[in-house]
């Protein structure tokens, strides 16, 4: 070992979605908090939607699958035994530098699966102990959208007012009036007015790219310029290999810097945010004579119950231009109408559908949304009859706890320092095949309603791993789960996990909302301790 | 005898042929292009067994019996014909000038996303009216 930082109360390891919203907590709550990012910054001239070339860097260095990019602050992934690929980024900002900014928040029945339909687990903790979390974080995040929605909780106004739907988002909304269907606009942790120097979003399209006016919100603009002002220090190229040990108790963790050199950063207080895969990861990494199978994992509960929220995705093609490249991707509209079970569908549990607008000329080409275009003589046909004149909806499913869909460490794959990949295996259950059929069935309807002239689907989106959750799940049962409902470790009570990691079911929305709630209460749990109970002294 | 890039030129021009004022993919010079996209393993292998599979007369062929020709190569090497579709895809629609013949025929702006973006209609509140009016629809919970 050749350097040892100062001690600290908090070490984070991660600067992403739930790294940064919960440094920011600690840090204006007085404790010395660092936190250490394997990525950097991402600067806004760098982004490439400024580009010519801007589709071409989306295949490649922009890659939202750190196996195609391949940056140098990436690690590998073994997904060669997984339906579905992993997405996520490694910089300050995590995996929102990539996001698609919708923002719903878990339900009420979310936490209580097994109470209400017999599958999973409950939560330990229910919506109302997130509830001022979520606003807090609300807005932080600066979210855009309208209260109001009879499908949720009432919540404050929104910072924002929604964003514009577009052609195509419109003819779907009417449509669902016309079926009498749910149907809201998003919220979305998109600026639709001015905020500071960062702009209202201008429609450009592939939020997904990064946003070079700061209108879509991601971390790196929204906690960490407030976190560093209150005192966080953030060391970015720093990626953790290790947590450190003596029997039952955390000393901190040890890292490679950007020269290579192998630090150790003691602290009272570990605190793990390196998302489902990245958090697995390190905790399995992190075995000791005393905790051979891995740090915190006595329940034998660390990499397993891996959900990804499979998805799959309905197009309608129409007859006139719907522009459907311009406003953010993502943002638009969603309807909960199968949200809550109804047993008479077959199966428990329901889906959100989120309308998507569609893709630039390379993307409508290589196809994702729809399936590639033909080559040869009907190419330039087909491609005049899709581009701009698509707008999809995907059904997005909820997969439930499975002990054998998990995280392990790869056999032989390392990452450039040689240290051992993470390997995911992952089966997508029946039960959500058969949501995402009737989801398929139910939304070609209200796309045909919209005045479609093709509807085409695609069963399961292989490429749709951006949600990576439940990998160190809360519980109140130490022999069933990894944390507490506060996310601090059953086995080791100074160290905790605070990404979707925890999230012991997972609803069929996107966590990014409730897992940076979660991230908020688990400081004040942290801040709000007396130290030395959590295990740790004060600097 | 044509040259290995005369064939892979045509390859190009059959993939994605001429639309419009817009020659095809290997007429308007994307075959470098391509080359240099080719910069690991399994894309220049897939172009490698691509080209090696055309027969020395496929420049001379018609339109047609180009296209039949490549099916059956796509059908013996499914795989690598795909690498090199989406290759070819990729270099065609990131070239300006067919970037700007997409824009002479639809509304896009060709020119990146940024920082122009789009003008879009605010969102109208009316539309909700009828959602507005129905009762709560979400599980309520202990
Ligand atoms: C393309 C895309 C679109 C998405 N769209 C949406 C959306 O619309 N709505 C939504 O809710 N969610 C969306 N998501 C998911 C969302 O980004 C994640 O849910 C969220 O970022 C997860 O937060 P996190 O804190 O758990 O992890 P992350 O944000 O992924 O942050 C983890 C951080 O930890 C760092 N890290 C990991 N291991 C180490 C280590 N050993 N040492 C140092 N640093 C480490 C990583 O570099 C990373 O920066 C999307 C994701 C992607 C990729
Ligand atoms: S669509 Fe809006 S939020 Fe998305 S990248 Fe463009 S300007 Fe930013």
């Amino acid at each position: 070992m050749s350097r040892r930082e100062e001690p600290v109360d908090v070490v984070v390891v991660g600067a992403g979605a739930s790294g940064g919203a919960f440094t920011w907590s600690i840090a204006r709550q007085g404790l010395k908090v660092v936190c250490l990012e394997q990525g950097g910054w991402v600067t806004p001239e760098t982004i490439p939607s400024l580009l010519p070339q801007w589709e071409r860097a989306r295949a490649r260095t922009h890659h939202p699958n750190p196996n195609v990019r391949k940056n140098a602050w990436d690690y590998p992934i073994d997904d060669t035994d997984s339906d579905i690929s992993p997405m996520l980024y490694n910089a300050v900002g995590g995996s929102t530098i990539h996001w698609g900014a919708h923002f719903p928040r878990l339900k009420p029945s979310d936490f209580r699966v097994r109470t209400l339909d017999g599958v999973g687990v409950d939560w330990p903790i229910g919506y109302n102990d997130l509830a001022p979390y979520f606003e807090i974080n609300d807005a932080m995040m600066t979210v855009s959208g309208l209260a109001g929605d009879p499908a949720n909780p009432a919540r404050g106004p929104r910072p924002c007012p929604p964003v514009p739907l577009g052609e195509g988002a419109r003819r779907i909304a009417e449509a669902y009036n016309r079926l009498g269907w749910h149907w809201w606009p998003v919220d979305a942790a998109i600026l639709t007015k001015d905020h500071g120097d960062r702009l209202s979003c201008n429609n450009c399209g592939p939020c997904d790219l990064g946003c070079p006016r700061g209108s879509r919100t991601s971390t790196d603009l929204a906690y960490w310029p407030e976190a560093l002002a209150a005192g966080a220090i953030l060391r970015t190229g720093a990626r953790v290999v290790k947590v450190t040990s003596t029997p039952g108790r955390v000393t901190g963790v040890d890292f490679v810097d950007e020269s290579g050199e192998l630090v150790h950063q003691p602290a009272a207080n570990v605190v793990l945010a390196g998302n489902g895969v990245g958090t697995a990861r390190l905790l399995l990494l992190s075995a000791e004579d005393w905790c051979p199978s891995g740090l915190a994992n006595s329940s034998d509960q660390v990499g397993r119950n891996l959900m990804f929220h499979p998805t799959g995705m309905v197009t309608g093609v129409f007859d006139e231009d719907l522009s459907g490249y311009a406003g953010p991707f993502a943002a638009s509209i969603v309807s909960q109408e199968f949200y809550e079970t109804d047993r008479s569908r077959g199966f428990v549990r329901g889906f959100q559908a989120q309308t998507i607008r569609s893709d630039g000329p390379l993307g409508t080409a290589l196809g994702g949304y729809l399936p590639r275009l033909p080559w040869g003589n009907r190419h330039h046909e087909q491609f005049s009859s899709q581009f701009g004149h698509t707008a999809s909806i995907t059904v997005t499913t909820e997969d439930l706890p499975d002990p054998n869909n998990r995280v392990t460490l790869a056999d032989t794959l390392t990452d450039r320092w040689g240290v051992r990949a993470p390997k995911i295996s992952y089966r997508v259950e029946q039960r959500c095949r058969d949501t995402i059929r009737f989801g398929i069935e139910r939304n070609s309807e209200v796309l045909r309603e919209a005045g479609a002239r093709e509807v085409l689907s695609i069963p399961l989106v292989s490429s749709a791993g951006f949600h990576l959750l439940g990998t160190a799940r809360m519980g109140a049962d130490a022999d069933m789960s990894v944390v507490d409902a506060n996310c601090r470790s059953h086995d080791v009570p100074n160290l905790w996990v605070i990404d979707g990691s925890v999230f012991p079911t997972v609803g069929a929305l996107n966590p990014t909302s409730t897992l940076q709630s979660i991230a908020l209460r688990a400081a004040d749990a942290l801040a709000g301790r007396e130290l030395a109970e959590v295990g740790g002294d004060i600097v | 005898m044509e040259t290995l890039s005369d064939l892979q030129k045509t390859l190009l021009d059959a993939l994605v042929p001429e639309h419009g004022d817009i020659p095809g993919a290997g007429s308007l010079g994307l075959l470098p292009l391509v080359m240099a996209d080719a910069d690991d393993e399994p894309k220049s292998r897939a172009l490698q067994v691509i080209s090696a599979a055309l027969p020395d007369d496929f420049v001379d062929l018609s339109s047609l019996q180009r296209e039949s020709l490549l099916l059956q190569i796509e059908t013996a090497y499914p795989n690598e014909f795909s690498v090199v579709v989406n290759m070819v895809f990729t270099a065609y629609y990131c070239d300006q000038r067919v970037l700007d013949g997409i824009a002479r025929h639809t509304g896009y702006n060709p020119q990146p996303p940024q920082p122009k973006g789009y003008q879009l209609p605010a969102f109208d509140e009316q539309l909700l009216q009828p959602v507005r009016e129905s009762p709560p629809r979400w599980r309520t919970v202990d």
